[in-house]
């Protein structure tokens, strides 16, 4: 039992509450080398979340709906109740557009493969990435059906306030996956964001120190949607943040790992974001905050 | 009555009291420095005592100036309702119910800031001369400022204000007939350029045509004052003050030097000027020409107005940031500001939660002593019943501060008396303004008491206000224990509960008494293990209403029936007012700090630091209390579960010992009473004598956790608890400290010599005797911690080799001169004769790990041979990562915290020169400080070392532990042991004290910036005060001991402090005795 005067809750926090626009979910696919494993992950989202699923193919001229799913390698029945909608135009505009028409609550994505060797998210993508008024569910392909059963939610924390905004977000998705949030705080110097909380600096005795500190930096990072059973679990990586999280996560095989993003991509900005998504091979659900 | 005045009516926006009014004094309050300022004094004093308006006096001049025009020696002032600022923005002064002021804000130039305004000053001085061949003197005696004066000679050497056209025509033709007629413009401009030149950018540089000043402060710094720390402290918005001058138009060209008081901090307020302003007054100001008299007129009316209430001085928060913590608003980290501003006596210790909770709110009340089982089977110390939730509803609205707005939210603890403020002002949602002040207190004077009060003021609005404040024994552990079982309740007329401690048997009841204006007697609500007071009121819009809850708070380690002792205790308190309360807890600060204050001049965040340590340090004991000891986080967080560990022996009990040696007596009686706890522990790991616990509770067995689960999700088994067994050698210390320090026969045949004797005979069967004849202790963990499991840790080794010889001194004395005590200790000991002979072969034959060659101890058996430390690859940084990393840790060289260098620390004079420099110079790199205990003894051996840019960094770094939450786990609770350790680098290393045979050495090395350093002293029965500057030392008997005692000095011989007070000037490397008289 933890102490304070906080009010006791059992009900997640939905995943609007958290800051996800009610509207559907938004699948923009272009190649079908990785359309798969997104239909996948957007069907077993769009159902743990209550949400409609719209699959978007810019096709730069009128085709039927069943023609758009042969483009993207898709047969009818994976399609499903989805809506089909073709799209005119440069592929990242008429996406932003359809996703801003929809009010969408989230953009499914799928990633190319390999990503490595220096090779970006492609135009398209970070356009959509850097514009999007809603969450970002980048998948990578070659997820398999059991996708969505893992149990847990990786949410990489450096202990700033800001990355705890998409606490709420990440917790709620977890919840909606049947799934527990998992923080993993990286060992690094304190950020310079007031309020943050890093490792600390002095551990005079271990028994005592390590378990002060984790019930601190869940009750300060760890924000209030979870309590009692329900509270998220935490690890400690050391090394490099990307290589620690990518370690953490090939160990703990997430459902999904979310990361808080400030919204920009451009030169020096998000190198552990961009890293990631370079090499993760588990979805990577993209959340701004304190843009 | 108001008299008739050329301003009849006055301006419709200066037709509304004033809370607070700011005036400058030289021709606004008074006409010049030798006007009769009676009518004013008589206008000030109604406005204070009768208006409750608080006045805040501006000056260039000295407090003297303004005291000797106002002689106030017969007409008290209200407390908290004067101020003087001085200087030039530099000082604030409170003029006191008796008269006297006393100063409570300072801004002190840093010796390098002297030395630019010394270059800048010599420079316009230089500079204007070879313009105009005229003279100019530079006037260097002013606080944090330079005066160039631009007309020496008698005829303008002190001109009233009255004559500043002369004075300007004055100055001008001067200039002019040099060739310069711009020449005050041209000397102010030579005033900015010359103190960018040296260096200070942000200099203040005025003139009042006379002179041209560069200065670092200026009315603005006054201003600024008011504004961060008067008026929140009052809670008073910057629309209720009133600033008054006559100077606010361009004189030559420049912004005149009221001007200065509009600060953006202070936009809302109303400015008039009463000077004749030829220029006119700039927009903003209201022009009401006549200087003194319209002052006095504009002061009539604001005594002939309608008040609003205005918080009892008790609810107004301390000002002096010297002694003050502050804490605006809330931020992440709320639990380690409940941390911070906890409140404790030694007894009890509560948390500073705030009164209406919330979901970061950690609130926990801890009675010393009290243990109960965690989940883990470990014991921890148990959170009390919660005595502080207390929720206001307005007409049903909660106040409640994650609704509507905080128009102001400040936290203030007011270190010199113990209690801890709130001012806070909020709208709700539906706008009300409400004004609220609550304070909280554990009494000094009462230990079993706590005090809550709050004052309210509906600002703009009327209606039904609700307190419901709680009695809870509902309350948890963060362990998951709910250690308390409810066993009564019950309401008026002292509502009250009591409840036992599950398994441990031990009762904790509370019972209060409150008293009320402006509500009806409450309505009580009793459930199971909780009370809830009801108390309504409806006070009108801008009326007060107060609540008083005293609580008491008793157990059954000080009373056989606790409830019964509460209730009677509160039935007593329903008859003492607040006031009387308050008067003795702030007598028992006032006399804990007169015996515990150091004094730092020249360091404005050491003096805080030190404050702040000594706070906690005072708030952590009961010198009556001899069955409880100081938990390694006091009594102010769960942190370390409530446990006793070494650092009570060896980080605190020196600020005791010195400060309060009652206090020190009882923390080592608490170990007296562990003694059969410690026995059975030697005897359980196959040994003689007296393990102390790594981790003691109430009994004194060992409570040390076994396992943790590590920072990467792994199992970690913790074997501190079998192999710290330096702690009883820390414990033997401190007796042998205790004894040195006071003489305490009775305590040592009591007590002392049988923890020694225990702890020798510990050493002698711990040791063993090796094939090379010496003997070893194999398998510990010194200090250090990251090397587990080592042979021959030489800090072990020779605090077990110092154990057993003062073992033997201490018998050989008792049984020499007092045989009787002796054999019936000694009996009681079943005493063997033998034993001595025998604890001396082992000493003389223990490894210690000193190189002779080197003058280096290897910190154990093949410490040598590890891993050199390579810093740079540890990130983010050695201590982090080491901490991550136990296999890096064993591996390596990197020691987590003073090891070998403790040992010079606590044996100092033990050692040679060569071998504490040697020892020092080869760990200090070696450590990476992955203890709070780590910076201070670093810092306090290179202080003595004379390393002292070396020292202050340490001093530093502890400093900032708990005050800036710099490594983010103060919220588990104050780290005690850094607080002692920070006094002690501050006595014992840059005041250099130590206490011999009868003697007090004095080795003082200020470090750089420090201008002096004063503590008070107890040593031997005597109580001194030990001033120290670069050039002297002081030493003043505050209380005479029965016994001699001497003072030393490094080239000075012995002297007795029989006269009353020693002085020493230095000489050289040394120091020389003022009086040459040899005594």
């Amino acid at each position: 039992m933890g102490r304070s005067d906080r009010p006791l809750s059992d009900e997640a926090a939905p995943c609007e509450a958290a800051g996800m626009p009610p509207g559907p979910i938004l699948l923009p696919l272009d190649n079908p080398a990785y359309a798969h494993s997104a239909v996948h992950v957007a069907r077993i989202v769009g159902a743990a979340l209550g949400r409609s699923l719209i699959v978007a193919h810019a096709t730069g001229r009128p085709l039927w709906p069943a023609a758009v799913l042969a483009r993207v390698g898709l047969g009818p029945e994976e399609a499903g109740d989805s809506t089909i909608v073709p799209l005119d135009g440069e592929p990242a505009a008429a996406v932003l557009a359809l996703a801003a028409r929809t009010a969408c609550g989230l953009v499914v994505m799928g990633l190319p493969s390999p990503r490595g060797g220096g090779q970006g998210l492609g135009a398209v993508r970070e356009t959509i990435l850097a514009a999007a008024p809603c969450p970002v569910l980048m998948v990578p392909p070659g997820l398999d059906e059991t996708w969505g059963r893992k149990g847990r939610v990786l949410l990489p924390h450096d202990g700033t306030p800001s990355t705890t905004a998409a606490v709420p977000l990440a917790a709620a998705f977890a919840r909606a996956l049947g799934g527990r949030l998992v923080l993993l705080h990286v060992a690094a110097a304190t950020p310079a964001e007031a309020g943050s909380l890093g490792v600390p600096r002095f551990l005079d005795q271990p028994q005592h120190e390590w378990g002060a500190w984790r019930a601190e930096f869940l009750a300060r990072c760890g924000c209030r949607v979870t309590v009692s059973a329900d509270e998220p679990e935490l690890l400690i990586g050391a090394g490099p943040p990307e290589e620690a999280i990518l370690a953490t996560a090939a160990a703990s095989e997430p459902d999904a790992i979310v990361l808080g993003w400030h919204g920009r991509l451009d030169s020096d900005h998000a190198a552990v974001l961009k890293a990631v998504l370079r090499r993760s091979t588990w979805p990577v659900l993209v959340h701004r905050v304190g843009a | 009555m108001v008299e008739s005045s050329p301003h009849d009516p006055l301006p419709e926006l200066l037709l509304r009291p004033f809370a607070v009014v700011v005036f400058d004094w030289d021709g606004t309050a008074v006409a010049d420095r030798r006007a009769d300022a009676s009518a004013l004094r008589e206008r000030l004093l109604a406005l204070a005592a009768a208006q409750a308006v608080t006045l805040v006096v501006v000056t260039g001049t000295h407090i003297g100036n303004v005291l000797g025009q106002l002689d106030l020696a017969a007409a008290p002032v209200p407390s908290r309702r004067l101020f003087i600022a001085t200087n030039r923005g530099s000082e604030v002064f409170e003029v006191g119910p008796d008269g006297a002021a006393t100063r409570i804000w300072r801004r002190v130039a840093t010796p390098d800031e002297d030395a630019r305004l010394d270059a800048a000053a010599a420079q316009v001085q230089a500079t204007l001369q070879a313009r105009t061949g005229l003279e100019v003197a530079v006037i260097a005696d002013r606080m944090n400022r330079r005066k160039i004066d631009l007309i020496p000679g008698p005829a303008w050497h002190d001109p009233p204000k009255a004559r500043i056209a002369e004075l300007l025509a004055a100055v001008r033709e001067r200039f002019a007939r040099a060739g310069r007629p711009d020449g005050l413009a041209e000397a102010l401009a030579c005033a900015r350029e010359a103190a960018r030149a040296a260096g200070l950018p942000d200099a203040r540089v005025t003139s009042d045509v006379k002179h041209v000043e560069i200065g670092l402060t200026d009315k603005g710094d006054t201003m600024a004052w008011v504004m961060a720390h008067l008026a929140p402290a009052l809670g008073v918005p910057a629309e209720d003050l009133l600033v008054v001058g006559d100077e606010f138009g361009e004189v030559a060209g420049e912004p005149g030097s009221d001007a200065l008081l509009m600060i953006p901090a202070a936009g809302r307020a109303t400015f008039v000027s009463v000077g004749a302003e030829p220029g006119g007054v700039p927009p903003g100001v209201i022009g009401l020409p006549g200087g003194p008299v319209a002052f006095l007129h504009l002061l009539a009316w604001q005594a002939g107005l309608p008040r609003r209430p205005t918080p009892p001085a008790a609810f107004v928060p301390g000002l002096d940031p010297a002694w003050t913590l502050v804490e605006d608003g809330r931020l992440a980290g709320e639990h380690a500001v409940e941390t911070r501003f906890a409140i404790a006596n030694g007894r009890l210790g509560a948390r500073s939660a705030l009164a209406a909770g919330g979901p970061d709110a950690r609130p926990a009340t801890f009675a010393a002593g009290i243990f109960g089982a965690a989940p883990d089977g470990i014991q921890e110390l148990v959170v009390a019943p919660d005595w502080r939730r207390v929720a206001i509803t307005i007409d049903g609205e909660r106040l409640d501060l994650a609704a509507g707005e905080s128009l102001l939210h400040r936290r203030v603890l007011d270190l010199r008396r113990g209690v801890w403020h709130l001012v806070w002002r909020h709208r709700s949602p539906r706008g009300r303004v409400t004004r609220l002040h609550e304070v909280r207190w554990a009494s000094l004077a009462d230990r079993r008491l706590l005090v809550q009060a709050f004052w309210l003021v509906p600002e703009n609005y009327g209606g039904a206000i609700t307190l419901t404040a709680w009695l809870d024994a509902r309350v948890g552990n963060l362990s998951g224990a709910a250690h308390l079982a409810p066993l009564a309740a019950g309401g008026v007329p002292w509502p009250h509960l009591a409840a036992r401690v599950h398994g441990a048997g031990a009762t904790l009841a509370l019972a209060a008494a409150s008293d009320l204006s402006g509500l009806a007697p409450p309505t009580t609500e009793v459930g199971p293990g909780h009370v809830a007071v009801h108390y309504t009121g409806a006070p009108p819009m801008g009326g007060a209403c107060a609540l008083v809850r005293k609580l008491a708070l008793h157990s059954s380690r000080d009373a056989a029936d606790p409830l019964a002792a509460a209730l009677a205790h509160a039935a007593r308190l329903d008859a003492t007012a607040l006031a009387a309360l308050e008067a003795d807890h702030a007598r028992a600060w006032a006399a804990r700090w007169a015996a515990a204050d150091v004094e730092v001049d020249g360091d404005d965040a050491a003096q805080h630091a030190l404050r702040f340590a000594a706070y906690h340090l005072i708030g952590a004991t009961d010198p009556a209390d001899a069955g409880a000891s100081i938990a390694a986080r006091g009594l102010t967080g769960e942190g370390y579960r409530g446990h006793v560990f070494w650092d009570t022996e060896v980080y605190l009990l020196p600020f005791y010992l010195h400060t309060e040696p009652a206090a020190a007596r009882a923390l080592l009686a608490y170990r007296h009473g562990t003694l059969p706890a410690a026995r059975a522990r030697a005897r359980a790991l196959g040994h003689a004598g007296a393990l102390f616990a790594w981790e003691s509770t109430d009994s004194g067995e060992d409570a040390t956790p076994t396992r943790v689960v590590g920072p990467l999700g792994e199992v970690v088994p913790i074997l501190t608890g079998l192999a710290e067994q330096h702690v009883s050698s820390a414990i033997a210390h401190a007796v042998w400290r205790y004894w040195q320090a006071t003489a305490d026969e009775a305590f040592m045949r009591e007590a002392g010599v049988e923890i020694l004797v225990e702890v020798a005979r510990f050493w002698r069967s711990r040791a063993e005797r090796g094939d090379d004849g010496r003997y070893h202790v194999r398998g510990v963990i010194g200090p250090d911690e990251y090397h587990v499991g080592v042979d021959d840790n030489a800090y072990t080794n020779v605090m077990a080799q110092w154990a057993l010889e003062r073992a033997c001194e201490a018998v050989a004395d008792l049984a020499g001169r007092q045989p009787d005590a002796w054999r019936v200790l000694a009996d009681r000991l079943a005493w063997d004769p033998a034993e001595p002979a025998a604890w001396a072969e082992v000493a003389d034959r223990l490894v210690t790990g000193l190189d002779p060659a080197t003058g280096v101890f290897e910190q154990f058996a093949g410490y040598h041979a590890l891993a050199a430390v390579e810093a740079a690859t540890l990130v983010p940084s050695p201590a982090v990562a080491l901490a991550l990393d136990p296999a890096l840790q064993a591996r390596s060289q990197a020691i987590k915290q003073a090891d070998a260098v403790m040992l010079l620390h606590l044996l100092w004079e033990r050692f040679p020169d060569a071998v504490r420099r040697a020892t020092f110079a080869y760990y200090e790199p070696r450590a990476v400080h992955g203890s709070s205990l780590s910076p201070a003894t670093h810092g306090l051996v290179a202080a003595r070392l004379g390393e002292l840019e070396l020292a202050q960094r340490y001093f530093r770094l502890a400093g900032a532990i708990d005050v800036d939450d710099r490594f983010g786990n103060t919220a588990a609770g104050i780290h005690m042991a850094t607080q002692g350790g920070l006094w002690q680098l501050a006595v014992f290393g840059f005041g250099g004290a130590q206490v011999g045979d009868g003697a007090l050495a004095l080795t003082p090395a200020l470090p750089p910036g420090w201008r002096r350093l004063a503590f008070p002293f107890a040593c031997r029965g005597w109580r001194v005060r030990v001033a120290i500057t670069p050039a002297l030392i002081a030493v003043a008997v505050v209380e005479a001991g029965a016994a001699p005692l001497v003072v030393t000095l490094p080239g000075a011989g012995p002297r007795s402090l029989a006269d009353g007070r020693l002085q020493a000037s230095r000489e050289g490397g040394g120091w020389r005795w003022d009086d040459p008289t040899d005594r």
